[in-house]
């Protein structure tokens, strides 16, 4: 649980090495003994040294396409102690021309809502348990219109960002609180190498927008923050006006 | 039902599943593997007891009180409070030896906290006029511990042992005679830390109760008010007092309304408040035993002053000959600007023989924090570290935020204490959110 100043004793990320978790983590208010699993593939090159104000990490080696070994790595973390925040933060962008691409369309799917979302229910229901804990999960605007350049991503987030709101009215009077946050482009290590969207950000900005989210309990959060107007606007568009938009 | 809990800081909320235990009840509702815990008041001001996800059992029917004069004792049940056990006890001029700063306290509480009052620099501890107790444990069992013996193990280690050993069912406390319900009181102000110390090691001497309220705020210099007291003897009584004597205090019950909720609490009316409080009159009264003892029960919800995002408590005790360490505390205050208008100092005579009990031979600061202040977090971990330095430690019924890892340096018994519990308790059915928080279970 949090202590009375609002720090975090304990946080999972799944996805830790992931650049936005890695700046959230950075921003959170944590604890003098604060302990931090770390899940994800190659993690264990990750070097974190004086990072995270002191806390006690661990890093898990675990591909996340094996559920059953999340299944039971999740159960064995929530065994050990309570959980105050998990953070989700794994995803595979795909490639624009070759979604449609058997494999990788099986594999964006697969990876970025069907193993999220079962992970996302184990973890969701044991926080429920606890009757008390946080779950940042990091979906994206992709989600929010299909563009022709990454629609099957945009779907896979699409899916996982609609389990997440059904567990925000599952979750109301037990004292779990879920965040959605939903980026634009974000510049890092996933996007190394595209040219940037419209309302570009930086992985600090999102980090500090996520920290403060969290802090008020918010449901839904986009970076930068005016994007929730422009996706709201995208959204209402006529589809042959958006086309010309989406070239 | 799952209800919201708070502790009387009202800065943790803990969720958990809120039953009632009744007398000779050895069975008690778990829903999962999250435990239970008990819960008298709730006066402990961070969560200590709460249970989020498991049970907590409210004691309020353990209420039976039976009196034993003939040998100035009296069985009471865990649920009973102090105040009633005071408003029982003085209709046969009777009064407890050691009660808190509020009588709002429960028996149980005061035994899983080890209580100290006024009085602990002459007579020590709650637990030392607890002659014999019954602790319902988690196999449905019920057990008669006493302080010397095959149980002092198990009694030691339910002594401050918040509640994680079993349920207090019922206790046999030693009451003391007394002749009047008043105190003789004599009250200095003192302008600084050393003139603080120095009085209230005078006033010891002299007074079987002795406490300093200490003004943190403006030049944080140590000033502040020393008192002490004594039993009046009925000799000294005035005619119009003897028509009251032996009876509770009369006291109008304040409320703060809610329009007042809203954090009153802040630097500036601290200073208000501290200025107008060290300028009272002063000198050598009568008072009423209860009116004495807990100042601060005239107002039903005070804690409420600090508004939503509530306060903590931070009470250590250092040893006597460390008192170098108040001046770095009160540095480290200024520098955060931390201020506090209930910051109270006393004197503790002898080490607690409970085993994660928080009294030791030394001084004691407890400290009301607001939590506004953006530096009063790196304040606070300065000043553990400078306690646990020094030889003290800080007192687990205050505690909402500090590191586990200092427990076992500041409690040289944990390990012994840990044994006992995994002893009376192997499927660990006792816990709290402090207990896993401080990795007690």
């Amino acid at each position: 649980m949090l202590n009375s100043l609002g720090e975090f004793q304990s946080i999972l990320v799944l996805g830790g090495k992931s650049d936005l978790a890695i700046s959230i983590l950075e921003g959170m208010p944590l604890s003098d003994s604060a302990e931090i699993h770390l899940l994800g593939r190659n993690i264990l090159s990750l070097n974190l040294e004086d990072k995270f104000k002191g806390a006690k990490i661990n890093l898990v080696e675990i591909d996340f396409k094996d559920v059953e070994e999340v299944e039971a790595k999740l159960k064995s973390i929530f065994t050990g102690s309570d959980i105050d925040l998990v953070i989700f933060a794994y995803s595979i962008l795909g490639s624009e021309k070759l979604q449609l691409n058997k494999e990788l369309f099986s594999e964006v799917l697969f990876n970025n809502f069907y193993t999220q979302a079962l992970a996302l229910n184990l973890v969701n229901t044991e926080m429920c348990k606890q009757l008390h804990g946080q779950i940042l999960l990091i979906s994206s605007v992709a989600g929010m219109r299909p563009r022709k350049r990454n629609f099957v991503y945009g779907t896979s987030k699409f899916g996982v960002d609609l389990i997440a709101q059904g567990l925000q009215k599952h979750n109301v009077g037990k004292n779990v609180f879920l965040t959605i946050l939903r980026p634009g482009f974000v510049k890092t290590r996933m996007t190394e190498g595209m040219p940037p969207a419209p309302f570009a950000t930086d992985r600090n900005s999102v980090a500090k927008i996520a920290v403060e989210a969290l802090k008020k309990r918010k449901r839904i959060v986009y970076t930068p923050k005016y994007l929730l107007i422009v996706m709201f606007i995208l959204k209402l568009l006529p589809e042959k006006i958006f086309r010309i938009i989406d070239r | 039902m799952i209800t919201r809990l708070y502790g009387w800081g009202n800065s943790l909320a803990s969720h958990t599943y809120l039953e009632m235990i009744n007398p000779n009840d050895n069975c008690f509702p778990l829903k999962n593997d999250r435990g239970a815990i008990a819960r008298g008041l709730g006066r402990s001001y961070g969560d200590s007891a709460a249970n989020s996800g498991g049970v907590t059992l409210e004691t309020q029917l353990l209420n039976k009180i039976e009196f034993k004069l003939d040998e100035g004792l009296v069985v009471v049940g865990s649920g009973v409070t102090i105040q009633k056990l005071e408003a029982e006890s003085m209709k046969y001029g009777y009064f407890p030896y050691v009660v808190p700063g509020t009588a709002f306290v429960t028996v149980g509480g005061a035994i899983a906290s080890d209580i100290h009052g006024k009085s602990h620099h002459k007579i020590g501890s709650f637990s030392n006029f607890v002659t014999e107790m019954t602790l319902l444990l988690s196999d449905g069992t019920f057990r008669r511990i006493l302080p010397r013996g095959d149980t002092s193990n198990l009694f030691w280690a339910t002594v401050g042992g918040m509640g994680l050993t079993g349920i207090v069912v019922e206790a046999t406390l030693k009451l003391q005679e007394i002749e009047t319900s008043f105190l003789q009181v004599e009250e200095h102000r003192v302008k600084d830390l050393d003139g603080m110390l120095t009085t209230l090691t005078q006033l010891n001497e002299k007074y079987l109760y002795t406490v300093a309220w200490v003004d943190l705020s403006g030049k944080y210099k140590g000033r502040g008010v020393v008192s002490g007291a004594n039993h009046l003897e009925l000799k000294h009584l005035t005619r119009k007092l003897k028509t009251e004597n032996l009876t509770v205090a009369r006291q109008r019950q304040l409320v703060i309304p809610k329009l007042l909720r809203f954090g009153l609490v802040n630097g500036l009316t601290t200073r208000i408040f501290n200025s107008f409080w060290f300028h009272k009159p002063l000198g050598k009264r009568i008072q009423q035993i209860q009116r004495y003892m807990h100042p601060l029960d005239s107002v039903t919800n005070w804690n409420t002053l600090y508004g939503k995002s509530g306060f903590l408590q931070h009470q250590f005790v250092i040893p006597f000959e460390k008192s170098y360490v108040m001046r770095e505390v009160l540095s480290r205050l200024k520098d955060a600007r931390c201020s506090s208008s209930l910051t109270v100092l006393k004197s503790f005579g002898e080490d607690s023989k409970g085993m994660l009990g928080f009294p030791m031979q030394g001084w004691t600061l407890a400290i009301d924090l607001p939590l506004h202040s953006p530096h009063s977090s790196e304040a606070l971990k300065e000043i553990d570290r400078i306690v646990m330095e020094a030889g003290g430690r800080l007192y687990l019924t205050k505690d909402s935020r500090m590191n586990p890892e200092h427990l076992a340096i500041m409690y040289p018994r944990l390990a012994e204490w840990k044994e006992i519990k995994n002893n009376c308790d192997p499927n660990n059915s006792w816990q709290s959110d402090q207990g896993r928080r401080l990795r007690l279970c």
